[in-house]
């Protein structure tokens, strides 16, 4: 069999490396956008600044572009130049979104390449839309965990969180983090049972060990521009590993547009277009996968149909986590060093337990050690030399909770495409929001106040952040799995109802997108399909 | 849009403001560097005036700031102090300082922030006692953009 996979993310390289270890012959288109080199990579985030001629144009951009300027009601932080190859698209590629601000990857790696590593399973509540039995992804997660490395603990939050894989030992916490922990514990009961608050550590793509020829963090600090060591996973790594299959073949620089299939809906090649233009090619295979993310795997599907019947369909169901930025201080902290030179992504997970557990709130903390200053200082309601010492004096105890809200479909959230006279089709979303999302957001951030406020947390009024929808870049359920025969959907095992020789690998199929961080489940749902292949 | 030639001079008053020193070389650089990026994009003829008082000394800067923190947030002014300070927290002879958090006892440090905070009030008080008339005056005169 040869599989032609789409798309080099999280989901097509496990596939990937799945189907080759099967003795598959797997071809993997894409754009292809590649990561720059590491720039000193065994520099310190404090030794960059003062090791570059230009540590400026690193941080900020030539130009610029990383600053993150005063904006009403924005993020406080913003990808920095070293990570925007992650999101550059095509010159052809349009998108028309209403009400969502979706970013894109056609990086190799895709949009993981920018993610924190927050690696969690999907418990039997999240899982309990989707149409096959939990114990199907357990085989995934541990699949995955073999081969990437993932650090984390059994504690609390296994109740919601299952602990099915083998973790590395988690990564050494910080201090602030130590802190919340060991004031958790002493007051569990009373925050578990008042608030439906746990606490834990976060379990991360991030190795603590060294793990095949990754090395374990050095506490570079570097975490957010990029690890120059691939301590923290990236699919990069794990499509490294393919191209050094016999049976494998990487053909980058290619812009995937549709497919043609027959009368009976069998797909018969893929067109794509060189990146940067010139004359398209077909190319075909026995089997075909689409993982290039929920909305360019779309597009491709519904690009395909519109050539073939002049038809411009309409996907309902889309989804995306809401995310929640809450600020906070913890006092205790305030006059003790803050280590720049160490892991900068969040150290501790917490959870919020809903009637519905399909509701379960998600959440992670992360203490402001080596991140950008300016953000916040400019966000507080003070001039700037008062906002520096007030930020100064209180930088120890600074820390943000990072809250995800479950999405569910809704017919009124739609991906589609709008034929134009010239150049490919462009992508059209509209997501409608959840009119009962004021009220879950409301009861979030009030659960995560209170439960971190009897950690001794201050949460400095009118800091909240309501980012916009698609900010999570965790984006579902356009083409949905289901064990019952449905138009534009997928089997179970990920093969579209439509066109049977062709797999939807990516989280156009989520039935339901849980508050948890998605990608170590499309890692292990592409095992599970890759397993698959081939079995009717 | 600033003056090429008083770029410089422009860096030199908000670095001083912000750092009590003047900014590199290499600081000024890369403000001319990135300044293309920092103007508004619905400028102000009131954004001209806080930026000829800042060139005016540190206090004057700070007056200028604390009122355009509540009347002119993402207005030309509080855009470059930004990038002024986004570029003293990324240099190479000034990230340390910028970055670091103060240590010590917590009573020392909260009697720092407190001053912090009460030399702020006052910054914007006065602030809001300059500009406020100034700002009112200009808005009396057909807007030309910014300064």
């Amino acid at each position: 069999m040869h599989l032609l996979i789409v798309g080099s993310g999280a989901s097509g390289v496990h596939l990937a490396i799945t189907a080759l270890e099967r003795g598959i012959r797997v071809t993997m288109i894409d754009a292809g956008f590649e990561r720059p080199p590491a720039t000193l990579p065994t520099a310190s985030f404090d030794r960059l600044k003062t090791e570059l001629a230009d540590p400026v144009g690193y941080f900020l951009g030539l130009r610029g572009e990383g600053v993150v300027y005063p904006a009403t009601k924005s993020s406080y932080y913003g990808h920095p130049p070293s990570k925007q190859y992650v999101f550059r698209t095509p010159a052809r590629f349009a998108v028309e979104a209403h009400r969502m601000s979706p970013l894109f990857s056609f990086a190799t790696g895709g949009l993981a390449e920018a993610w924190t590593a927050g690696s969690y399973e999907f418990s039997a509540a999240d899982l309990r839309e989707f149409p096959f039995p939990t114990g199907d992804l357990t085989a995934g997660y541990r699949a995955v965990a073999k081969r990437i490395g993932i650090s984390g603990v059994r504690d609390d939050l296994a109740a919601f969180i299952p602990f099915e894989a083998d973790y590395l030992p988690a990564l050494p916490a910080d201090r602030a983090s130590n802190l919340l922990l060991d004031r958790y514990a002493a007051r569990r009961e009373a925050l578990n049972r008042r608030w439906r608050f746990f606490l834990g550590r976060s379990r991360v793509a991030t190795l603590s060990r060294p793990h095949g020829d990754r090395p374990a963090c050095d506490q570079l600090g570097r975490c957010l521009w990029g690890c120059p060591t691939d301590a923290i996973y990236s699919p990069a790594v794990t499509l490294r590993e393919c191209r050094a299959h016999s049976g494998f073949a990487y053909l980058p620089g290619w812009l995937v547009s549709h497919y043609d299939y027959n009368g009976e809906g069998r797909v018969t090649g893929l067109t794509a277009t060189p990146v940067n233009g010139g004359e398209p090619r077909v190319f075909t295979a026995d089997q075909y996968a689409l993982a290039a993310g929920a909305l360019t795997s779309s597009k491709i599907v519904l690009e395909s149909i519109h050539r073939r019947t002049g038809v411009v369909e309409r996907l309902p169901g889309l989804m995306d986590n809401r995310q929640i930025h809450l600020p906070f201080l913890l006092p205790a902290m305030i006059g003790q060093a803050v280590p720049r030179d160490s892991y900068q992504f969040h150290h501790l997970a917490f959870g919020v337990e809903r009637p519905d557990p399909t509701e379960y709130i998600h959440g992670q903390i992360t203490t402001l050690r080596a991140a950008s200053v300016h953000p916040v200082v400019s966000s507080l309601p003070m001039d700037f030399r008062g906002a520096m010492a007030a930020f100064r004096g209180l930088r120890s105890g600074l820390a943000l909770a990072n809250i995800n809200l479950h999405d569910r479909r809704r017919s009124t959230s739609t991906l589609s495409i709008r034929p134009r006279d010239s150049g490919p089709p462009a992508l059209q979303l509209d997501y409608a929001d959840d009119p009962a999302e004021p009220g879950q957001i409301d009861a979030a951030v009030r659960s995560t106040r209170r439960a971190l406020g009897g950690l001794g947390a201050l949460f400095p009024p009118g800091m909240t952040r309501v980012l916009p929808k698609g900010a999570s870049v965790h984006y579902a359920g356009t083409l949905p799995m289901s064990r019952d025969r449905a138009r534009l959907g997928a089997r179970p095992d990920g093969r579209s109802w439509d066109f049977p020789n062709l797999t939807f690998a990516d989280g156009a199929t989520f039935p339901f997108l849980p508050a948890k961080n998605l990608t170590f489940t499309l890692m292990a749902n592409a095992v599970r399909l890759g397993r698959a292949l081939g079995e009717d | 849009m600033t003056d090429p030639g008083d770029v410089e001079a422009e860096c030199t008053a908000l670095v001083r403001y912000l750092a009590g020193h003047p900014p590199s070389a290499y600081l000024i650089e890369c403000y001319r560097r990135a300044l293309p990026l920092a103007g508004s994009p619905a400028p102000s003829s009131v954004d001209g005036l806080l930026l000829r008082a800042a060139r005016l000394g540190r206090w004057p800067a700070r007056m200028a700031d604390g009122y355009a923190r509540f009347v002119r947030p993402t207005g030309d002014y509080r855009r470059r102090l930004t990038l002024a300070l986004a570029l003293l927290e990324n240099a190479p002879d000034t990230h340390a300082v910028t970055n670091d958090a103060a240590t010590g006892t917590p009573l020392g440090i909260g009697l720092a922030v407190v001053a912090g905070v009460a030399s702020s009030l006052v910054a914007i008080g006065l602030g809001f006692l300059v500009f406020g008339p100034l700002h009112l005056a200009a808005r009396l005169v057909p807007d030309r953009g910014a300064g």
